[in-house]
């Protein structure tokens, strides 16, 4: 009888110890758990692109006394490409807003053009209408650049490369640089590569 | 034992809230990026349709983060108070990495403290690759370079370039994923 008594006082006496553990912890817990969340940046809609680096121009020189530093550094790219695609992007000033884009195709033989927006600093335009033709212009440069590697590859199949090389004015953004060379990739060419801006400093 | 039984029906049960709760923390822990020092959230990334997810790149990598004015976002360190290659001639940083006088900017210098920069970079690298026990003195580091969309092309052109004056091999460009 008076062990059994002991054992009644004495059971819910451990619980509330351990109870009087956990609770603080717990608290603790809460506030690890907040701090997380709060800090929880999912970055999944981070994305990388490939792309080729451009050549170094001093290494180009086989000489070292034959490099003459009041010329600009030659930059061609490594990797020989079929096409170069010229992309010519002005702002309304510098760092202002997109005014015009106009894209053509280059190769060997001839220039294709692709197509132009312009005005696109006119007040009355909205941003998502901007985007909207800049979206449309880069479709129809991932399909020029589609069919003609269609059509490379159906003249030769050993010949035809997936390398292309970018070539931007220096004045341009890189947000309409990225958007040019998204539809390189879309158009199924893996290697993109950088020449020089034209209109460097 | 009725005076025992009331007392555990008052008592919660806290062990698997507690248990839940760890798991929780546990599972934002891993998602948090520790990396965070090398990605800025300052720099916002054009858009791209082609980007893919980032997959596990592995620890050789090295960060370039370009800014709308097309400086190089660093770690504060003795040179760097502020944390910016910009190229200013005479700017003046206390040292909290406060600007107390911008100063006059000069792109043949910012072109000059970048390129000394990534050659440093480099030559760390270098040395690491050195103590490596696979292809001693090799190095693979992946650049990756985050520029914001607004800056100019020729000097994102220009970082380029550095990078492989500086005999960086492999780059990679970050965009924002465009799920449209």
């Amino acid at each position: 009888m008076s062990s059994h008594r002991h054992r009644v006082k004495e059971r819910p006496q451990t619980e509330v110890a351990l109870g009087r553990v956990v609770v603080p912890m717990l608290d603790m817990s809460f506030q690890i758990l907040f701090f997380f969340i709060i800090t929880f940046n999912p970055n999944e809609l981070e994305g990388q692109m490939t792309m080729n680096l451009p050549k170094s121009g001093q290494a180009k020189a086989q000489d070292p006394a034959s490099v003459d530093l009041s010329k600009p550094s030659d930059t061609e790219l490594d990797i020989p490409s079929d096409f170069v695609v010229v992309l010519r992007a002005y702002n309304a000033n510098e760092g202002g807003r997109l005014r015009s884009v106009t894209i053509t195709i280059r190769d060997a033989e001839k220039v294709t053009d692709v197509g132009a927006e312009k005005d696109l600093d006119a007040p009355d335009l909205k941003a998502a209408d901007v985007r909207g033709r800049l979206k449309k212009l880069m479709d129809k440069l991932q399909e020029e650049l589609k069919k003609k590697y269609d059509e490379k590859k159906a003249a030769d199949p050993t010949k035809a490369t997936d390398n292309v090389k970018l070539e931007a004015n220096g004045s341009a953004k890189q947000g309409v640089v990225i958007a040019a060379m998204d539809a390189c990739l879309r158009a199924g060419y893996t290697q993109v590569g950088f020449a020089p801006p034209p209109d460097a400093e | 034992m009725g005076g025992g039984g009331h007392d555990e029906v008052k008592e919660p049960e806290l062990v698997p809230l507690l248990d839940l709760v760890l798991q929780m923390v546990m599972f934002f822990m891993a998602c948090t990026r520790f990396a965070v020092e090398n990605v800025r959230e300052d720099v916002k990334l054009p858009l791209a349709q082609s980007a893919k997810p980032v997959q596990d790149l592995g620890t050789d990598i090295f960060y370039v983060n370009i800014n709308e004015k097309g400086d190089l976002l660093v770690n504060r360190t003795k040179v760097f108070r502020d944390g910016k290659i910009d190229g200013m001639v005479g700017k003046e940083v206390d040292d909290n990495g406060k600007v107390l006088k911008p100063g006059n900017f000069s792109r043949p210098r910012r072109i000059q403290e970048i390129k000394s920069y990534l050659n440093e970079a480099y030559d760390k690298k270098l040395q690491e690759a050195k103590r490596r026990p696979d292809e001693p003195g090799k190095v693979r580091t992946l650049v990756i370079l985050r520029a914001h969309q607004d800056c100019r092309f020729s000097d994102v052109y220009e970082v380029m370039r550095l990078c492989r004056e500086a005999q960086f091999q492999k780059m990679q460009m970050r965009a924002t994923i465009d799920r449209q």
